[in-house]
């Protein structure tokens, strides 16, 4: 009786090795783990080069962005369309900061530029901060809180570049802003002219310490053209190539147009007259 | 004497010559190495990707990062030296959130290869770099999309944690919207990403489905020039789909991928691309999947692959045939049809496809019992006498043909 048992079984692990289960079968099934193509297991996928038909781009003389004052030099189209796809597809055009994506950007317009949003914030008493992740319905009374709800329920690292907005401090506003890298070139605000009681040595000129806030991309008078352009100077404007505030030489002026006042040019037209 | 013209045609010559040679040089130069089919690693040893760490963190260097990304595939040790140089992966998430887009690149690359060691290296990484790159996914620049999305597949492929973070950073929403893209790399990248992340337990179907997956991945099949790797992560993420019974099976989108890739199935001559088809279809027919449309490309299909040398597709054929005359509502046409052209010639072939032809025959009997006996045909009776009468036929050929003869009488 045990032979018959045994064999019975046998003949039952036989039928079995032949037939397959049946019904709908899930992808983490046994049966799809015992039944796999040996040595074909791609789960993860390595990459080893970036861009397979690197060499087949075809090369120019060295040119730049220029989008909004920016510096980049490329020498093929597939880097410089990467570049502008990256940082300057979704620039605010006000501030002119760049964001990796369209609705970090609309949220910082909503956030930095729109004075509807403040006096909504104080008068409604409802959250307005959106959150940042696309598809979470979730708002939120101040910015800490969306930035706690950022890391506490989506994950997020506590030093996420782009969590947070910063609105231009002034004194009514005192909230907080958004921090990413600008594009356009900004010198930074040291200005320290005539304010300084120190005598300068004979032969040491005083630091230029001026402060130029005219963005490059402004031209008065004939300047740099914008756009895309090889660089050549027959594509340039006429006599000046750059104008005074474009170039970064700019230390040797004594005069900052900020400083300047409506006495003082009707001084500077009376002048001329005479 | 030569002539002035003369002389300076030939100087001319020359002097194009010597262009073309310098232009060939330095092509030559370059195909040289894209002669090459797969870059080689990187062959350096884990003391020497010490040093290159170091300089890594000094230096923003395209070429260190490069270099770097090539060694890290050798395995889970070379990405352990990389993760305990302290700062190396705080520099690397720094330039790939920063503004230079080429490192930017690089940096998802080099991240790509990050996470494909263990799960403890390819969790810190993804704690400090997935949110950047799912953000990348709702960008404009298709390269980063494209090796973000296969970061992210990488990524999801670990583990449970590993896919729960990505849910909670929106990895679903981001993939779904993204399979709209124009950039065929970019598409083929996220098939990837969704095909790693769907073939788990611990993944709902149900909110991608929410998301319109169905529909978008509908319009993915009937590209012409669809990759065999990409169609087996298509019919991966099928088979997920077609492992529940839901309200997407009722939507035309559903017919035309379940037609689309039955007629894909006579196309294709891989065997990994065969075998996947066959095993998304064998979960779709269990559904309302079955019409002409999709049936005759099918049933031609099973007839070829039945005899194949490859026990894994006979044995998905046989799958796919039980759940077809399994059906409650299978038309008694197509029940004669299988049992005339298929099950009949396989009861005389080997031993294997007898016990198969058996099993599918005694399936019939069992479910259609009252219409068995009109199905079954003369030759079915001829065949199964003389099985049973046949002294060389197996025990287990035995037995199943006296439980059919049960069945029948």
């Amino acid at each position: 009786m045990v032979r018959n048992m045994k064999v019975a079984y046998d003949v039952q692990q036989k039928i079995a090795s032949f037939i397959p289960p049946l019904g709908r079968l899930p992808p983490w099934d046994p049966y799809f783990q015992e039944n796999t193509i040996t040595g074909r297991d791609s789960r993860k996928q390595c990459m080893l080069e970036l861009d397979k038909e690197e060499f087949l781009h075809k090369s120019y003389k060295e040119f730049r962005c220029g989008e909004g004052g920016c510096q980049a030099n490329f020498n093929n189209i597939q880097s410089y369309e990467s570049h502008y796809n990256s940082i300057h597809r979704h620039v605010c055009s006000k501030c002119k900061k760049s964001f990796p994506s369209d609705h970090l950007l609309s949220i910082h317009i909503t956030e930095v530029h729109s004075s509807f949003f403040l006096s909504a914030a104080k008068k409604s008493g409802e959250p307005i901060y959106e959150c940042l992740v696309e598809g979470c319905v979730l708002k939120f009374m101040e910015s800490q809180a969306r930035k706690e709800h950022l890391i506490k329920e989506h994950k997020y690292p506590a030093d996420f570049r782009f969590s947070t907005f910063k609105q231009k401090i002034t004194k009514s506003n005192t909230q907080d802003a958004m921090e990413t890298d600008e594009v356009c070139h900004k010198v930074k605000d040291i200005h320290n002219r005539n304010k300084s009681s120190k005598v300068n040595k004979p032969g040491v000129e005083e630091p230029n310490k001026l402060q130029i806030r005219v963005p490059k991309t402004i031209c008065f008078g004939y300047g740099s053209p914008r756009g895309f352009h090889r660089g050549a100077p027959q594509y340039r404007g006429k006599g000046k190539t750059k104008h005074w505030h474009q170039t970064s030489e700019t230390g040797k002026s004594i005069t900052n147009v900020e400083d300047i006042s409506m006495q003082d040019l009707e001084k500077a037209l009376d002048d001329g007259r005479k | 004497m030569e002539s002035v013209p003369e002389i300076r045609k030939k100087l001319r010559e020359k002097l194009h010559d010597a262009r073309n040679d310098q232009k060939w040089n330095i092509l030559g130069k370059k195909r040289a190495t894209l002669a090459e089919e797969e870059v080689q690693e990187e062959d350096i040893s884990l003391t020497k990707l010490k040093e290159v760490c170091l300089h890594f963190k000094k230096s923003q260097s395209v070429t260190l990062i490069q270099q770097i990304k090539r060694t890290v595939v050798k395995g889970d040790d070379f990405i352990q030296v990389f993760l305990r140089v302290d700062g190396c992966l705080q520099i690397l998430t720094k330039h790939l959130s920063g503004n230079d887009t080429q490192l930017q690149l690089e940096t998802a690359g080099c991240v790509t290869n990050l996470v494909t060691g263990s799960h403890k290296s390819t969790f810190m990484v993804l704690k400090a770099t997935a949110a950047y790159l799912i953000t990348f996914l709702h960008g404009s620049n298709p390269l980063l999309q494209d090796q973000a999305a296969w970061a992210l597949g990488n990524m999801a492929a670990d583990c449970q944690q590993c896919r729960k973070y990505l849910k909670n950073q929106g990895l679903e929403a981001a993939l779904v919207s993204l399979l709209t893209s124009t950039h065929t790399s970019v598409v083929e990248s996220c098939i990837f990403a969704l095909s790693s992340y769907t073939k788990w337990k611990d993944v709902s179907i149900r909110n991608l489905v929410d998301l319109d997956l169905v529909k978008l991945i509908s319009d993915i099949i009937t590209w012409p020039d669809i990759k065999p790797r990409i169609l087996t992560d298509f019919s991966e993420i099928m088979l997920r789909l077609g492992s529940e019974e839901g309200p997407w099976e009722l939507t035309s989108h559903w017919q035309l991928i379940g037609q689309t890739l039955a007629k894909r199935l006579n196309e294709v001559s891989d065997i990994d691309v065969t075998l996947a088809i066959l095993r998304c279809l064998t979960n779709m027919v269990v559904g309302d999947v079955s019409d002409e449309a999709f049936y005759l490309p099918v049933h031609s299909c099973i007839t070829k692959m039945l005899h194949s040398d490859v026990k894994l597709l006979r044995l998905e054929c046989v799958r796919l045939l039980g759940n077809t005359v399994a059906k409650p509502n299978c038309p008694v046409f197509r029940l004669v049809e299988l049992i005339n052209s298929v099950m009949v010639p396989m009861l005389n072939s080997h031993e294997e496809a007898k016990i198969q032809a058996l099993f599918l025959l005694n399936i019939i009997a069992n479910h259609r019992r009252e219409i068995a006996q009109t199905l079954v045909p003369q030759l079915l009776f001829e065949s199964l006498n003389s099985i049973q009468q046949s002294p060389t036929s197996s025990s287990e050929v035995l037995i199943l043909a006296r439980m059919l003869t049960a069945n029948l009488l």
